[in-house]
């Protein structure tokens, strides 16, 4: 090749290619749309879906009607993907899950120890620190200082479980309502869910400090 | 556990973002929907996926000079190589080459123009500024009489 990508001063009026990965993912979508492997417009599709439509207000819906509904509770405990699908969530990485219910004696916090597994149309696409080495390698070793690092201090005498979300199933933590919210309507409290109480790193917000 | 998990140093504080953008550049969402794309088509399971990303992980974690999202779409367009070819979609020279391509059609490409792959073999009339050309560009002779 003539031409390096680091040169461009002496190309003055022409593009300066972007990095090399880049230039890798551009190669694979242009080789894979020739191959009628993939269409265009459904690229730009995923993207703008992830980007601006699906995030944790979908979980925060479902965590709002457990909260409300007893007999929707019962379903989403029992068969979570189904539940979550009443509500119109479901697609990639949502096909089969499973919802842990925090109780006063237990809280529930989730991982994937091995990549990022992660409910998608209930959460979003996860946070940084979700995907990074410290959290899916030490969580699971000591979660009990990992929550505290979140600013969540779980007593002592309250059991802690740690559940490792895979390509078969993901998890997704209900979290307890919090006191001070009887009467709150679905709304209301949907805004008090916050996406980290999901994941059980957090919890909700108090009524009041939203 | 997996060495995966010594791939970046243990901050006393995970980082904690907000809910703010899943991405940083445009390619990584590109590499993002372009797996999702592949697997609703039907061409891998989810499973096979996670398996091959899980491994690209472990074999080359995050460098300490690479940010989380730097660092996890690098390992995931590495397994999306490694699965497409594995599935005989796609040869990896087939992709070094194409990438080189598209490095020439940049490189062919004036400012202001969109880039398009037949640019690295065949590069767009450069539209200099107008020069002041002091000769007639075209003279049609008289009739004669």
């Amino acid at each position: 090749m003539a031409h390096s990508h680091d040169h461009d001063h002496e190309h003055d009026g022409y593009q300066a290619p972007p990095e090399a990965i880049a230039l890798r993912v551009k190669a694979l979508e242009s080789l894979l749309v020739e191959k009628g492997l993939v269409d265009p417009a459904a690229i730009d599709a995923v993207v703008d879906t992830y980007e601006h439509k699906v995030g944790p207000r979908n979980g925060a819906k479902v965590v709002a009607k457990a909260w409300v509904d007893a007999e929707y509770k019962a379903r989403l405990l029992g068969d979570a993907t189904a539940a979550i699908a009443e509500l119109g969530f479901s697609g990639v990485q949502g096909e089969d899950m499973v919802v842990l219910e925090n109780t006063p004696e237990v809280h529930n916090v989730t991982v994937c120890t091995l990549c990022s597994c992660y409910p998608w149309p209930t959460l979003g696409l996860p946070p940084a620190w979700y995907k990074a080495a410290p959290y899916r390698s030490r969580v699971v070793i000591d979660p009990r200082s990992v929550l505290a690092e979140f600013g969540l201090k779980i007593p002592r005498d309250k059991e802690i479980r740690v559940w490792d979300s895979t390509a078969e199933l993901r998890y997704m933590v209900l979290p307890e309502r919090p006191a001070g919210t009887e009467g709150m309507s679905e709304e209301a409290l949907a805004e008090l869910v916050t996406r980290d109480s999901m994941i059980g790193t957090g919890l909700p917000r108090q009524p009041g400090k939203a | 556990m997996s060495s995966a998990a010594e791939g970046l140093p243990l901050p006393g504080q995970p980082p904690i973002d907000g809910d703010g953008p899943v991405f940083d550049a445009p390619w990584q969402a590109q590499a993002f929907s372009l797996v999702v794309n592949l697997h609703k088509a039907g061409l891998f399971e989810w499973k096979t996926w996670a398996e091959i990303f899980s491994a690209e992980i472990a074999m080359a974690p995050a460098r300490p000079d690479e940010t989380v999202n730097e660092a996890y779409y690098r390992q995931w367009v590495a397994a999306m190589e490694r699965l497409l070819a594995t599935l005989g979609l796609v040869a990896e020279s087939d992709v070094a080459d194409r990438a080189q391509q598209w490095n020439q059609a940049y490189l062919n490409t004036p400012h202001g123009q969109p880039v398009s792959l037949n640019h690295a073999s065949c590069p767009p009339a450069h539209e200099h500024k107008h020069e002041a050309k002091r000769e007639p560009v075209t003279v049609v002779p008289a009739a004669s009489a």
